[in-house]
């Protein structure tokens, strides 16, 4: 019986795999997938006042579909952490490059001096933000001190503004790191066979970092789009009105406006917006890589 | 040796938690179950009763509705009904109640306290108001006489505003300063009032339901006017370091708002800890400690109207509520109760208020 057992289990590498992983496996299919269910289940029923109506509906969705301030909410959270994937992944393929290529020794402690600020919590660093853009905060009072300005700046907080800047830092860490490693796995010899053969700086770094380094860079994207287009700390405290993103109005339908059911394909609408959007991207920007001569 | 005594550790823990479980549970907002709100139930049964809180009405609903569960809760009036639906409360003995007569008339037969069946299923243990706490300095053509709520609309003033951002507070005052009731109102009048309530989105810097928000942008000078509750304005008169003087506004054409939180008693009440210890929370929200305590540190007023006599001078000052005739006071103002169709309401609002709609 044991030696059956064994046998199943080690007749593949694969099998062994998954065995191994099995309980954790089994404890992560039953956290997440549970949830996920639950909330299909919900977006199908409807709820009036305390009552929930289990028969299978498509209303939700079709509120969710011809509502155009849906539209417009989902597409604001997009442009938000569309912008704010660009801007910090630009930002932070610099910083990746340089602990990759420059820095020769003790590489180790720059990794961890970069991620020194976000030792904190997520809350606090956005708080962090509040002081910083606020009406007597850091920059308007500097400002202010020099004589620059009158009156205190009123564009910086409580707009969209300032929720792509909290966001962009909040989440810089998150995109330096895995650049770094795909940066640090490039086999140097191939740069040096490139420059022996006659490359630029510039065209080393096109046609063989950049295009190499390009699973970093997706990896990072997609840490940064898909979490921050439902992010709700952020725009709750410093979006103001125009800043307030998709996940608020969901909170909002799961506590004061007490209807779960359109809360929950709200969360599901968008959900399969960003994921169709991620595999476009992930597909474009893998066939514009592999043209790169 | 060692594992001796953590067997008696754990022992002790556990023990503990059983003493406390037959302690009365009080689920209230935070703050409210600080120690001068329990000081006479702890006098009574020589121990402290079990609490925990909510931040908002809302959160406390989706929490009870999956099962959570204590003794005695403390939403606000408007909450009754919903909750009473849902079958989280049962209807409660006044005969059982020390205080129950202390209580004014107007604030025992406001709705929500009783049903058409004639049982009380709400008491009220505080009351505070609705209005605008107004700049006088930076906005002086607003003071006295001429209070209005206007300024959260003038067009000089964009940008410097500060809103509640809970529907059962903002949408019956906009409502109302355009002569709407809200809590009788057809689909062409709440069409009239979202107008108003898109202009007012328009105008307003803050939109939160975070008092020290309001409070720290009114005292940076950041905003002129805010939509505040009562205990926001005393908390600016006593800040210190902020020294322009603040108006709550009473405008002479319009009344003001009032809301009443106070205590409900749970359908699980008696389950775990006996029903009079229940009662005895109660009793203790609207003690005399905590009448004097509501009216010299937040600035509320009690419902136990004794707490008036016990009370500084000083704090009586501040206080917006006519002591001497409760009844009338109350009387000129708009109780807050609950909007029909409020879930409709709020989903709608919160559109707006996200400049989407």
């Amino acid at each position: 019986m044991a030696s059956t057992l064994e046998n199943i289990f080690s007749r593949s590498d694969s099998t062994k795999a998954y065995s191994l992983l099995s309980p954790s496996l089994l404890l992560l299919i039953f956290v997440f997938a549970f949830p996920i269910f639950f909330l299909i289940a919900y977006s199908f029923w409807t709820q009036d006042y305390v009552t929930v109506d289990t028969t299978l509906t498509l209303e939700n969705y079709k509120t969710v579909i011809n509502k155009s301030a849906y539209h417009t909410l989902i597409k604001r959270s997009l442009v938000i952490s569309s912008l704010t994937t660009l801007v910090t992944v630009l930002l932070a393929y610099p910083m990746a490059y340089y602990v990759a290529f420059v820095v020769k020794d003790r590489k180790l402690l720059w990794l961890i001096a970069l991620t020194i600020p976000f030792w904190t919590s997520y809350l606090l660093r956005v708080f962090a933000w509040k002081l910083i853009l606020g009406y007597n905060g850091v920059i308007n009072g500097s400002l202010y001190n020099l004589g620059i300005i009158e009156n205190p700046l009123s564009f910086l907080l409580y707009n969209p503004f300032a929720v792509f800047v909290t966001l962009a830092h909040a989440w810089s860490a998150f995109a330096i790191l895995p650049i770094y490693v795909s940066l640090e796995k490039i086999d140097r010899s191939l740069l040096e066979a490139a420059s022996d053969l006659g490359d630029s700086a510039f065209k080393r770094f096109w046609r063989i970092t950049f295009p190499l380094s390009f699973p970093g860079v997706l990896a990072a994207a997609l840490i940064i789009f898909i979490p921050t287009t439902g992010d709700y700390i952020t725009p709750k405290l410093v979006g103001g009105s125009e800043g307030i993103m998709v996940a608020n109005l969901i909170q909002i339908m799961f506590g004061k406006a007490n209807n779960w059911p359109l809360g929950s394909s709200l969360a599901i609408v968008t959900m399969t917006i960003v994921t169709v959007l991620v595999i476009c991207f992930v597909l474009i920007s893998r066939w514009l890589i592999s043209r790169i001569k | 040796m060692k594992i001796i005594r953590d067997i008696l550790i754990s022992t002790l823990f556990f023990v503990s938690f059983a003493v406390n479980a037959e302690e009365a549970h009080l689920f209230t907002w935070v703050d409210q179950d600080d120690i001068p709100f329990i000081q006479h139930y702890i006098d009574k049964y020589g121990a402290e009763p079990k609490t925990s809180v909510f931040e908002d009405e809302d959160e406390a609903f989706a929490k009870l509705r999956a099962g959570y569960s204590a003794d005695v809760y403390g939403p606000c009036s408007y909450e009754i009904p919903r909750w009473r639906d849902a079958g989280l409360i049962q209807p409660i003995d006044v005969s059982k109640l020390e205080y129950w007569e202390k209580i004014p008339e107007s604030l025992r037969n406001m709705p929500g306290v009783y049903d058409d069946k004639g049982q009380v299923w709400f008491i009220p243990h505080l009351f505070g108001n609705t209005s605008v706490i107004v700049n006088t300095k930076l906005a002086p053509e607003y003071a006295g006489d001429k209070n209005s709520w206007d300024i959260l609309w003038d067009p000089k003033y964009k940008g410097r505003v500060g809103i509640l951002a809970g529907a059962v507070d903002t949408i019956p005052l906009v409502a109302a300063h355009i002569g709407v009731n809200a809590y009788d109102m057809t689909d062409s009048e709440w069409e009239t009032v979202k107008v108003k309530l898109r202009e007012l989105v328009d105008q307003a810097r803050i939109i939160t339901n975070v008092t020290g928000e309001l409070e720290s942008a009114m005292a940076q000078g950041e905003v002129v006017a805010v939509e505040a509750w009562n205990d926001s304005y005393n908390n600016l008169i006593w800040d210190e370091q902020f020294t322009d003087p603040v108006e709550y506004m009473q405008p002479i054409d319009q009344k003001i708002f009032s809301w009443v939180c106070g205590f409900a008693l749970s359908s699980t009440a008696g389950n775990e800890a006996p029903i009079e210890k229940a009662y005895a929370l109660i009793d203790s929200g609207l003690s005399i400690q905590a009448a004097q305590f509501l009216i010299e540190d937040w600035g509320y007023a009690p419902a136990n109207a004794d707490g008036f006599g016990v009370a500084s001078e000083e704090a009586l000052e501040l206080i917006i509520v006519d002591t001497s005739d409760v009844d009338a006071w109350l009387a000129n103002t708009i109780f807050q109760e609950v909007m029909p169709n409020l879930d409709k309401i709020v989903e709608e609002w919160e559109l707006i208020r996200a400049k989407v709609d």
